[in-house]
This record gives structure tokens, sequence and C-alpha cells, in this order.
């Protein structure tokens, strides 16, 4: 059951908190660090 | 207004100053303002000529910056003003209009608006907006000057033209909003156009030789879903996005397809006739339909202000706009060759897929943006102009953003002008 609770934990923080981490493309870090 | 990408790696801010002490005592100014290629601001140079509204820019092949403009109301109403400087000292190009750097157009006592501008292989520069006929006739209005600066005979004899379109009625108002050069040389232009007897306002797009004549290949007899336009054809149509059921559209952008073909963009009520969403469209040279792709919006108000093709054929085509609700949600989406979209494409949260506002936190920036700037660079990274506010209060600010291209095609050389 608390495993069950961490996985959802952990794929809802990849939903809300990581974006971009599996993206083909993103801001580029190359232009003044961020991209903008 | 514009961030386009210079021959040496650099990037050249292009935007529309407002009257500001020291900077600016005119109603609008053109500012440049110039990058390295890693993002550092090396030089920033404002310019005065009695304008309205700065509204175009792009890059010619020799590398200069062109700039495209309305003046304020004179003798012959407001005027079409272009400038062209050189991004190295952010100087008046001398070699160009005489010496001046800058020259004025008009076409009759009334008023001219320019919208956007694009550049062909040999450095002239193609001009379209409307011009005013009358209080209630307005016609796309299309000029070249030549690479000096002059206008240019071999168009259309004289250097400029209209192409109506006049649906119905007395209220025949036709502008053009964005312009491309196609992949064999034709003039190719898209915007709207009002018919009074259901009123709404349709996309419309011309298609002209580069000598300015109509391309009468384009819909020789009739383009699909012209929404029974049928005479308007042999380098003009009209295109319906979505149902032909009785809604407004807005055509807002165009770009070429090196390979041939054409890609169109904007915003559509298709809906239920109030709900506005981005559209994208593609189309052959000759006019004959590809495909269609009507985005999701936030809010029931998304638009693409902005359309750019990559790869020689065309296999991935992206979009600028907002996602919406309102103007303050910038939007970069990706297509493939049939416009489906182009998956976990940019970095916005994972259960917006689809959407794409990049910047900030959460779904969109903290600005009141547009998304009509997109431009590629060289390696095909986009990059992007909008106008933002740092912070609750602040002043008005632009932000220039650059992103990457790690997994779409190189843009085909053509690619680097025509800039909306």
């Amino acid at each position: 059951m608390r495993l069950q609770v961490l996985s959802a934990l952990a794929a809802i923080l990849v939903m809300f908190c990581l974006p971009g981490a599996s993206r083909a493309e993103q801001a580029d870090a190359s232009f003044n660090g961020n991209g903008r | 207004m514009a961030t386009l990408p210079l021959p040496d790696g650099k990037v050249m801010a292009v935007f529309q100053f407002p009257t500001f002490s020291g900077f600016c005592a005119e109603p609008r100014c053109i500012a440049l303002a110039r990058f390295s290629a890693t993002g550092t601001l090396e030089q920033v140079a404002t310019f005065a000529n009695g304008l309205e509204q700065v509204t175009a820019a792009a890059v010619d092949w020799s590398g200069r910056v062109v700039v495209v403009a309305q003046t304020t109301a004179g003798a012959n109403g407001r005027d079409v003003h272009i400038a062209r400087f050189l991004p190295a000292t952010l100087s008046r190009d001398t070699s160009f209009a005489g010496g001046a750097g800058w020259t004025n157009v008009s076409y009759n006592t009334r008023d001219e608006y320019p919208a956007a501008v694009a550049i062909d292989a040999q450095d002239r520069i193609v001009v379209a907006g409307s011009f005013s006929l009358s209080a209630t006739d307005t016609d796309f209005g299309l000029l070249r000057l030549r690479s000096n600066g002059t206008l240019d005979t071999a168009f259309n004899g004289i250097g400029l033209r209209t192409v109506a379109f006049d649906l119905s009625g007395s209220v025949i108002l036709d502008q053009a909003n964005a312009v491309a050069i196609a992949s064999d040389g034709d003039i190719i232009a898209i915007g709207n156009a009002y018919d009074a007897s259901v009123s709404r306002v349709r996309v419309a797009i011309a298609r002209l030789r580069s000598d300015g004549s109509y391309e009468t290949a384009f819909c020789p007899s009739g383009c699909a879903f012209n929404a029974g336009y049928s005479a308007i054809r042999e380098g003009r149509t009209i295109y319906v996005f979505g149902a032909a059921t009785a809604h407004a559209d807005e055509g807002l952008a165009i770009d070429a397809i090196g390979a041939g073909g054409y890609v169109i963009a904007g915003a559509t009520y298709a809906d239920n006739g109030s709900n506005r969403r981005g559209v994208v469209a593609r189309f052959s040279d000759a006019g004959g339909f590809a495909a269609e792709r009507i985005g999701a919006s936030l809010g029931d108000n998304g638009v693409f202000n902005s359309v750019r093709a990559l790869g020689g054929s065309g296999t991935r085509i992206l979009v600028a706009g907002n996602s919406g609700p309102d103007d303050n949600f910038l939007l970069v989406q990706a297509y493939d060759t049939s416009l489906q979209p182009v998956t976990n494409y940019g970095d916005c949260h994972a259960q917006n897929n689809g959407f794409c506002p990049i910047f900030g936190s959460g779904l969109g920036d903290n600005g009141p943006d547009v998304g009509r700037s997109l431009t590629l660079d060289a390696l095909g990274r986009p990059l992007l102009q909008a106008l933002g506010v740092a912070l609750p209060g602040g002043l008005p600010a632009i932000m220039v953003a650059r992103f990457t291209n790690d997994s779409g095609p190189r843009p085909d050389l053509i690619f680097r002008n025509g800039f909306n």
C-alpha cells in the first residue's frame, strides 16, 4: 500500500514538478542560460 | 515584434518603442536590440521617423535588417515606411534609398497599412497589408522595392498593386496580414475579407507571380472549401477553416514549403460561432487542400499568429500564438507533415500535452503576450518575441526566447526570409 502511494506521489511529482523532463524540445539553455 | 536570426549566429530583436523620455520623442519608434549567439545583450538603438506603428521586420540575404512601419497621418494619409539597418553597428544602411536608409511609399491620398514583409531571392522587399480606397473599401495592398530601396517597376509596372476580394455589398474590407515568397518565386499573401451579406470575416489568399500578375495556376477552377465563392479563383481564393458553417475565421500567417506548397495559420470560430481556436492548414502550390488541424484552447480563446515550416518538405510545422484564455498565455506547438501534433513537444506540463505555453511557471508567462514573431535560425531553433510585464506594476518589456531543435529537421534556406 505504501509503495502504491509512493508510486502515485512520484508520478504526480513528475507530472507537476518536472516539466520538460521527457520532452523532445525545451527552452534553449545555451541562450542566456535559460532560453530567454 | 520580431526576433530575427543573423547570419553570424547572433540574434536581432526588432520592436516598437513607445514615447519615452530620452529614447523616443515621437508616437512610436523603431527599436533594435542585438544579442550574442549565447543571448548576451550587446547593443540597443532607437530610431524616430514620424511613425505610428512598427509592424514587421525581416533579414535579407545580405544580413541586413529590414523594418516596416506605418507613418503618422500626413498630406497623403498614413504611408508605408521601409527602413534598412546594418546589424553590426545598429545604424541606418546608407546604401538604401539614396543614402537615407529609409523611404516612405504612398499608394493614394488615403491610408496604407503595412502588416508584413518578405524578402525574395534577389533581396527585393515585398510588403503586404491593406490600402484604403474609401471609408468602406480596403483591398490587399502589396508593394515591392528593389534592393536599393526604390519602387520596383518590374512589379505591376509601378511597384504597387491592390488585390480586391470584394465579397458582397458596399462594405468590402480586405486586408493582408502575412506574406511569403513561394519556392517558385510567387508571392503568396493571406488575410481577411469581410462578407457583409453574412456579416462574417473570411480567410482570403492571393498568389501573384513575381511580375505582380495573378498566378492563374492557383485555384484555376476554384479551390475546395471556398464557401461557394467560386468566382474567387485564378490567383485568389477564399478558404473556410473547419465545417462550412456560418462562422468567422482569421487568416493571420503563411509560410512556404521548400519542396512546394504552403501552410497557413490563424483562428476559427468553426466550433459554435463563439469559441475561438487556433488552426493550421496545408496546401499545394496550386491551392489544393492537403490537411488541416484545429487546436484545442484554454477558455475557448486560442489563436495561432505565426507559422513556420521546417525541412525541405515541411516535415515539421511550428505555430506560435496564444492558447487562451487570454493573450497572457503564449503557445508554441509542433505538427508533423500531416498536421498531427508532435507529442511531447515543448516543456509545458504533462497534463497539458498539446498546449505548450512555455514561459514562466504554470501554464503561461505573466505578461500580455503576442506570439506572432516565430522565426527559425539556421539550426532550426525557434526564436520568439513576446510582450510581457516582468512584475505586477512594472514597465512593459519584450521577451526574447530561443528553444532547442534536437528532434526536428533543419529549415530549408527559403525560411530564413519572409517573416510576418
